[in-house]
């Protein structure tokens, strides 16, 4: 990930330790919106930063537009350096080639919708030696299901259409690196995974390399190529969704991303097939662990995803097969979700999530075994 | 970079050309910015500082009439000679008196207005709220003449009639002064209270409610202190534009020889028969001067900590207001008659003497030889045309001038482009401090002296009142800048348009509300601002109100007066009414 012989070829964008904050470092001012971000988005990609609120996503996409100044760090673009603390230069915002479809659109109140989109030809940084203008811009707007909004006000256009105007406007400018900030936020739940598809195929037909940033760990998931995902300014893990969803590397990511039971560690010691965990509620044998190195032989939790847990009622049980990660339980509530069954189950007083299939007879009040195969329990350290 | 085959056009076809990376936080036009910069840094100087330094200058320069360039050496004789007559001690006190008194006369008028309006269940507030509001439109000056009109002791509508129940009043004095001064300034005292008491949460005051505490309680222990901030910001603000006020003492307290700080400058310098005391004038500028930028530095301070103690909360509350209850009848009939005294009656008497052959009572039998001899008269006046072509001249030289160069400033300080932009910004707010008769008369120093061959024309007025109202564009334009959305800004920059295309096709679009609120407000603050067109004025650049002025103390001829003040009136009328509008169509939208 921080590899930084930078390819321009192989990369479309390169940031290394990139660093930003708001107050004044000198005046003693530790706390950093961006602290040390380091990752590289491979030509072409779809790559998104997903955080919680307040964890820099927004500061991290404003230094690559070159909306804000970092402290420090670096930054390549299409194979030219467009920011670099150390030789004290940056290249202007009018001067990178990037579009931007920010979170509010940015959509000029007083312009028609075709004055908006054609913006980028005939003002941007590629305005030089346009022809067809106009023409070109209707295609465009056509394709984002526009065309019949040509000559409206761009206020007369609904959330949705005026996102895909954005999106249009920011196509135009035919960059070379696309960004996006939470462009869907605004919309309600439906329009938000019809306008997610759409952009993803759009983004796909052009080819163009676009860093998005989003909180929403669904979106992240269903759009990307790769995820960034960062919580206090610092990246936790890049990989790509099924990888970050998998093989989370720390508690922060398995919490983040979809749901999971975390169990203290109390004591950890490596085995030949993996790690042995000693719980609050047993031993865990570990065959899948998270960052490579235990930084202490006490801490980090084990991580288990609800669906990868079987749950059967006590008395038929199953034999025990061995190997397998097994504790007994009480279920203390069940949530019928039409497909499958949501079970709490209680252990020793610590409540496990469990995915069940929704033909399973289970009251609350009746013991159960919980059972999980080594493989798909997981240690992290941190 | 790869490109899919599509009919639209091929995405990120041709490479940028390679470019040389600038210099942090410098661009091209970096430079030429800062040359603006510079140039408007010289401009401002030439306008405010230069005058200023000069009437500094004149007030060491010891002699009664000689022009001070002639006197040679230095002296502080001007202070010790001020500071040992006794004038200095009457005209401070004199000052003293008519600033308290006119500020009480609003805050109390104000406050009580405001309260009424946005807190209570007052009948017919749609109607009585503007109305309060209206005078606004009326410039200073008309606000003067209209009162001396309707109040004056001899033939005066309302001495009339108060003189019919055993009261007698007197306009030309300083009781008269302080309430014309004190009603003028209610409505922008109104408009800073009244959206501090509209913001206050009614649970604040409804606790208190709860306990038993009386109306009367409940204001002086919840209400006044919450509104504190506001209030007392707005009454500093107050104070500044009272002691620079000149239009009100000098025509209401002249004729009784009653003199404040801005009337008395104004006097040395065009005394109605003698020679002009430039000493005087000037050193009298300086107290001037000093006292008012303290006052702003006072008003500043406050302001900033302002933001510390905001208890009241913007969020939409519902709006529940105090039942008035048996009061409410007695309580709008007492608030209709103060607007009907207040507000209609000056203006109606106005049009009522501009209409009359000679000044007299407002009467039934009087209808009957109304007529509109005084408007042909004044229009047809000889000079009249002149007169009128150079205020339009100067007026919308004014406009336009202060608002172009305010506009720069404005988005120069809020784009933190260019070097120096803010020092500019706030080297033009401190321009804010500067009494306009002391503008005038430093103005008119320095053109005594230099011989910059545009003394007795046109530009010399359109010059002294862009500096006056430079300080007031910037400031308008950077509110309006301050609740754009830059969301718009940065969606033009990243396509990679250039600085000045962003500013020509998006930002001065965007702006273009505020910016014509700001010309025409500029407009009708100019057109009649008295203290500096008639420091300035010659045979040659006379404009309209130095023609009512001058209409009206030297001939007396109060119907040719009411003329005059009727059409300067009506012109302002429609560029308020223009604001206004355009304010309320934003609203809409
Ligand atoms: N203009 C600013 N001035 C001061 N602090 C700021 C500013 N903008 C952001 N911050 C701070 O920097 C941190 C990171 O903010 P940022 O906007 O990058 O978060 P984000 O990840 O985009 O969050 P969200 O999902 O809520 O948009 C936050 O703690 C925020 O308070
Ligand atoms: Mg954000």
């Amino acid at each position: 990930m921080s590899n930084m012989s930078a390819q321009p070829t192989a990369s479309s964008i390169t940031i290394h330790e990139l660093r930003k904050s708001y107050g004044r470092p000198r005046a003693g001012d530790p706390s950093y919106a961006v602290d040390g971000v380091s990752f590289e988005v491979p030509k072409g990609q779809f790559v998104t930063l997903l955080g919680p609120s307040g964890c820099g996503k927004t500061t991290t996409l404003r230094c690559l537009a070159g909306l804000e100044q970092p402290d420090s760090g670096r930054i390549v673009m299409a194979g030219r350096t467009v920011f670099d603390a150390g030789q004290r230069h940056q290249v202007r915002t009018e001067e990178r080639p990037i579009a931007m479809v920010p979170q509010h659109y940015g959509i000029w109140p007083h312009m028609t919708v075709l004055d908006n989109a054609a913006f980028p030809l005939r003002h941007g940084r590629a305005r030089k030696g346009q022809q067809n203008i106009k023409q070109r811009t209707l295609e465009m707007l056509d394709q984002v299901g526009l065309s019949g909004f040509a000559d409206r006000w761009a206020t007369q256009l609904s959330g949705g259409q005026q996102q895909r105007l954005a999106l249009a406007r920011a196509l135009l400018s035919e960059p070379e690196v696309l960004l996006l900030d939470e462009p869907l936020s605004n919309l309600d739940a439906k329009l938000r995974v019809k306008l997610r598809m759409e952009l993803r195929a759009f983004q796909e037909q052009f080819g163009v390399t676009s860093v998005y940033v989003t909180h929403d760990q669904a979106e992240a998931l269903a759009l990307s190529d790769t995820v960034v995902v960062m919580n206090g300014g610092r990246i936790e893990q890049i990989d790509s969704p099924e990888r970050l969803y998998q093989q989370p590397r720390t508690s922060f990511v398995a919490d983040f991303i979809g749901s999971a039971n975390l169990i203290p560690a109390r004591h950890v010691s490596e085995v030949s097939n993996g790690f042995l965990v000693q719980t609050d509620l047993g031993a865990f044998l570990c065959a899948s662990r998270g960052q490579q190195k235990a930084t202490s032989s006490e801490t980090g939790h084990v991580c288990i995803r609800p669906e990868n847990v079987e749950v059967h009622p006590l008395h038929s049980s199953p034999a025990n097969v061995a190997d397998h990660n097994e504790i007994a339980g009480v279920v203390a509530g069940a949530e019928f979700l039409g497909d499958r069954l949501e079970l709490l189950v209680d252990v020793k007083g610590t409540r496990l999530t469990v995915t069940a299939s929704a033909g399973l007879s289970a009251r609350t009040g009746d013991p159960v075994v919980v059972r999980v195969q080594p493989a798909h329990t997981r240690y992290l350290a941190s | 970079m790869s490109v899919k085959t599509t009919e639209a056009p091929a995405v990120g076809a041709a490479p940028p050309p390679p470019q040389q990376p600038k210099r942090i936080g410098r661009g091209p036009g970096g430079w030429a910015g800062i040359a603006v910069n510079a140039a408007l840094a010289l401009l401002v100087g030439y306008l405010v500082l230069v005058p200023l330094v000069i009437l500094l200058y004149s007030s060491f320069k010891a002699s009664a009439t000689d022009l001070p360039f002639d006197v040679p050496g230095f002296s502080v004789d001007n202070y010790i000679s001020i500071f040992q007559s006794g004038q200095l001690g009457s005209v401070a006190l004199n000052t003293a008196i008519y600033t308290v008194g006119s500020l009480l006369v609003s805050l109390v008028l104000s406050l009580c207005l405001a309260y009424l309006f946005e807190r209570t269940d007052i009948p017919g507030r749609k109607i009585l709220a503007p109305l309060a509001l209206a005078p606004m439109a009326v410039p200073v000056t008309v606000t003067a003449i209209a009162w001396a009109i309707v109040a004056n002791p001899s033939n005066g509508p309302l001495a009339i009639l108060l003189r019919q129940i055993g009261i007698h009043i007197n306009v030309y004095s300083m009781p008269g002064m302080i309430m014309v001064m004190g009603i003028f300034g209610v409505p922008s005292m109104y408009l800073m209270i009244a959206p501090a008491l509209g913001r206050l949460n009614p649970e604040l005051e409804e606790a208190a409610a709860t306990v038993g505490a009386p109306l009367i309680r409940r204001l002086r222990l919840i209400v006044l202190p919450l509104i504190g901030p506001a209030v007392s910001a707005a009454s500093m603000l107050l104070v500044v534009v009272i002691l620079e006020g000149f239009a009100i003492p000098a025509l209401l307290g002249l004729p009784n020889r009653t003199f404040v700080f801005s009337s008395l400058i104004q006097f040395s310098l065009q005394p109605p028969s003698g020679f002009a005391n430039y000493s005087k004038a000037s050193t009298y500028g300086v107290l001037m001067l000093v006292l008012s930028f303290a006052m702003l530095m006072v008003y500043r301070r406050r302001i900033r900590d302002a933001h510390r103690f905001r208890v009241v909360s913007g969020k939409g509350y519902r709006q529940t207001r105090t039942p008035l209850g048996r009061w409410r009848i007695p309580v709008v009939i007492v608030v209709a008659v103060y607007m009907f005294l207040g507000v209609v009656l000056p203006v109606l008497a106005l049009l009522w003497t501009s209409l009359s052959p000679y000044a007299r009572p407002i009467t039934w039998d009087g209808l009957r030889d109304l007529s509109l001899t005084n408007y042909a008269n004044v229009l047809t006046a000889r000079g009249m045309g002149q007169t009128m072509l150079n205020t339009a001249e100067v007026v919308l030289v004014t406009a336009t001038a202060a608002t172009a160069i305010g506009t720069w400033i404005a988005v120069a300080a809020a784009r933190r482009r260019f070097r120096g932009s803010g020092m500019l910004f706030e080297a033009t707010s401190l321009a804010f401090g500067v009494p306009s008769i002391v503008l005038g008369a430093a103005v008119l120093y320095l053109y005594l002296f230099v011989p910059i061959p545009i003394y007795g024309t046109v530009w010399i007025i359109a010059v002294a009142l862009v500096a006056r109202f430079l300080p007031r564009a910037s400031r308008l334009i950077q509110t309006a800048l301050l609740q754009l959305d830059e969301g718009l800004i940065e969606a033009a920059r990243v396509t990679g348009a250039s600085p000045f295309t962003v500013t020509r096709k998006i930002l001065l679009p965007l702006l273009s509300p505020a910016l014509w609120k700001t010309w025409l407000w500029i407009f009708a603050h100019a057109l009649g601002e008295l203290p500096i067109a008639l420091l300035l004025t010659s045979s040659d650049n006379r404009t309209l109100v130095v023609e009512l002025w001058n209409t009206f103390t030297s001939s007396a001829d109060y119907p040719q007066a009411s003329a005059l003040a009727v059409i300067i009136l009506m012109i302002s009328t429609i560029a308020v009414w223009l604001v206004n509008r355009r304010g309320a169509a934003e609203v809409e939208a």
